[in-house]
């Protein structure tokens, strides 16, 4: 686990600002109020329940579901209900359960596709094969089969691929929504690990939504409950250890 | 068997150009979900566009071509702008955009009828296209090797440019999982917007072959239109190989059915084929990529 104290929220302006935010799906209101936020370089989780919310907050983020209340701002510009094209090329690259990869294309294609369309558009070659690079080590098996339709990955696989995407888009923050479901233990240890290798290598701010609770608070640096549509708890790994479970989950 | 061998390679080469068609509205369905009947309207937009320059406006026929191709492009987009993007945007179901295109199609043909009449258009022989060389029992004219050049140019085209552009890739993602592309910072709007005039540039290729082969009329837009979706139902929607092999199998079927059986048997002959792929294979040669629209 990280040590927590020399919090980076407190010190630095926020990459991701989320205030009183109010969502849901027509009449049905999923988030009755919810307000976090994302420091530099910060790794945050987001708890919860099934049905607390989780997703529907990371779907108001990226500009999927819009907010009737609250704001959502990136580095300190109103995103609130932009569409998730332009929040992704202001840096906010999801990776959502499940999904993350265009099935027809290669592994390759679907990289070169995310280098050429999302976050910084005007990355340099350099920097994109860096990114290349960087991607390719976390997940070797990506590099042995480049040709390979993502379609044809196993769900493992595929999840490495949409990580790799994320990064291949260069962006301030990246969001994933339950990057173990589906995966084998060891599986869900490499995703957690190589998605802390990317915060703390290259800086990349996270939010990452997770069931299991256990192993992600490993690697994060605060943590948030979410339950039934409003915030339960706000604090550090060790704090959220401390306290009763059974009220908050 | 000389004739058996001619019949084959010109249903072989008239399928090409049915695979042609039949691909651009494969890629703006599979792209964007919508039914896109109204791909009939630009291919007949586009042959009565190169008549009226070539025969009318005696503007050289290479020109006329290109600017035909221009024309093509423009009726596709005209149409996702004007009809299906204030549909998408009232969140309209899939069957009024299939009634919208009909609509498309029959106004279009209706439209081209007043300003043309209904009688066929001809383009005057050439010497250019009477041109023609055997081999053994083949005769090859003009036409053939236009088509055929053609068909390759623009399959090479539309393969590189989904395989190795961003724009085709995008065609390929937001065909798959439009949401998901959406939050990679992928246009829906734009990316729609160049599908229609990738796929209707192609439907510009049948439209001026068969405009020097055959006389234009109106209607030509719905026969072909039918027999895109037979070849897509045989080959598979969003499959360029599919699209390919259905179109030719059309072609060759429509072409040899004749060697045995009466001339207006080949239509008879044609759906049944459909009817038995539709009970043996109904998803088709390949597999399909159709999403909502």
């Amino acid at each position: 686990m990280r040590t927590h104290d020399a919090p980076h929220a407190a010190a630095q302006p926020h990459v991701l600002d989320v205030a009183d935010v109010v969502a849901g799906y027509g009449k049905n209101t999923v988030l009755r109020g919810v307000g976090l936020t994302v420091g530099e370089s910060e790794l945050v989780a987001l708890l919860g329940h099934n049905g607390a919310g989780k997703t529907t907050l990371l779907r108001s983020i990226v500009g999927q579901v819009k907010p009737t209340a609250g704001r959502v701002l990136l580095d300190g510009a109103d995103f609130t209900g932009r569409p998730p094209s332009a929040t992704a090329v202001a840096g906010m690259s999801l990776v959502p359960q499940g999904h993350g990869v265009f099935p027809s294309l290669t592994i390759e294609e679907n990289l070169t596709l995310a280098a050429a369309t999302g976050g910084k558009r005007g990355a340099s070659a350099a920097t994109l094969a860096d990114s290349k690079a960087f991607a390719f080590d976390l997940f070797g098996i990506l590099k042995q089969r480049p040709k390979d339709r993502a379609g044809s990955l196993s769900g493992g696989q595929r999840q490495m691929l949409a990580i790799s995407m994320a990064l291949m888009t260069q962006p301030r923050l990246m969001l994933l929504d339950e990057p173990s479901t589906g995966l084998a233990p060891v599986l869900v240890d490499e995703v957690l690990a190589a998605v802390r290798k990317v915060n703390r290598e290259l800086g990349t701010s996270v939010l990452v939504v997770e069931q299991d609770i256990k192993r992600v608070l490993g690697v994060a640096d605060r943590a948030y409950v979410l339950k039934l549509g409003g915030l339960v708890f706000t604090g550090t790994p060790a704090q959220l250890e401390k306290r009763d479970w059974s009220e908050l989950f | 068997m000389d004739l058996l061998l001619q019949l084959a390679k010109n249903g072989a080469i008239i399928g090409l150009l049915y695979g042609l068609f039949a691909y651009g509205m494969s890629l703006i369905v599979s792209t964007t979900g919508v039914l896109h009947f109204a791909h009939g309207f630009t291919l007949v937009g586009s042959a009565y566009t190169f008549w009226w320059l070539f025969q009318g406006q005696d503007v050289h026929p290479v020109l006329a071509a290109a600017l035909t191709l221009v024309v093509a492009g423009a009726i596709g987009v005209l149409i996702e702008l004007g009809i299906y993007r204030p549909l998408r945007r009232r969140k309209a179901g899939e069957m009024t955009f299939l009634v919208a295109s009909l609509a498309v199609l029959t106004l279009g043909q209706n439209f081209l009828v007043l300003l043309f009449g209904t009688d066929p258009k001809p383009t005057p022989p050439s010497e250019f296209m009477s041109w023609s060389v055997s081999f053994g029992p083949l005769l090859i004219r003009t036409f053939d090797v236009l088509v055929i050049a053609a068909s390759l140019v623009a399959f090479v085209g539309l393969y590189l440019l989904q395989t190795k552009t961003a724009v085709g890739l995008s065609f390929r993602a937001v065909g798959d999982n439009p949401q998901r592309a959406e939050t990679l910072g992928i246009r829906l709007q734009h990316t729609y917007v160049w599908v229609f005039l990738a796929g209707s540039v192609v439907a510009g290729l049948p439209a001026i072959l068969l405009s020097v082969q055959n006389p234009v009329t109106p209607s030509m837009g719905f026969d072909l239109l039918v027999k895109a979706v037979i070849a897509l139902v045989i080959g598979g929607i969003g499959s360029m190989p599919g699209a390919l092999l259905g179109g030719v199998l059309i072609g060759l079927v429509e072409s040899l059915a004749v060697y045995k059986l009466p001339t207006h048997w080949a239509e008879f002959t044609l759906f049944a084929v459909l009817f038995l792929f539709v009970v043996v294979r109904p998803n088709g040669l390949t597999r399909s990529r159709l999403r909502s629209a």
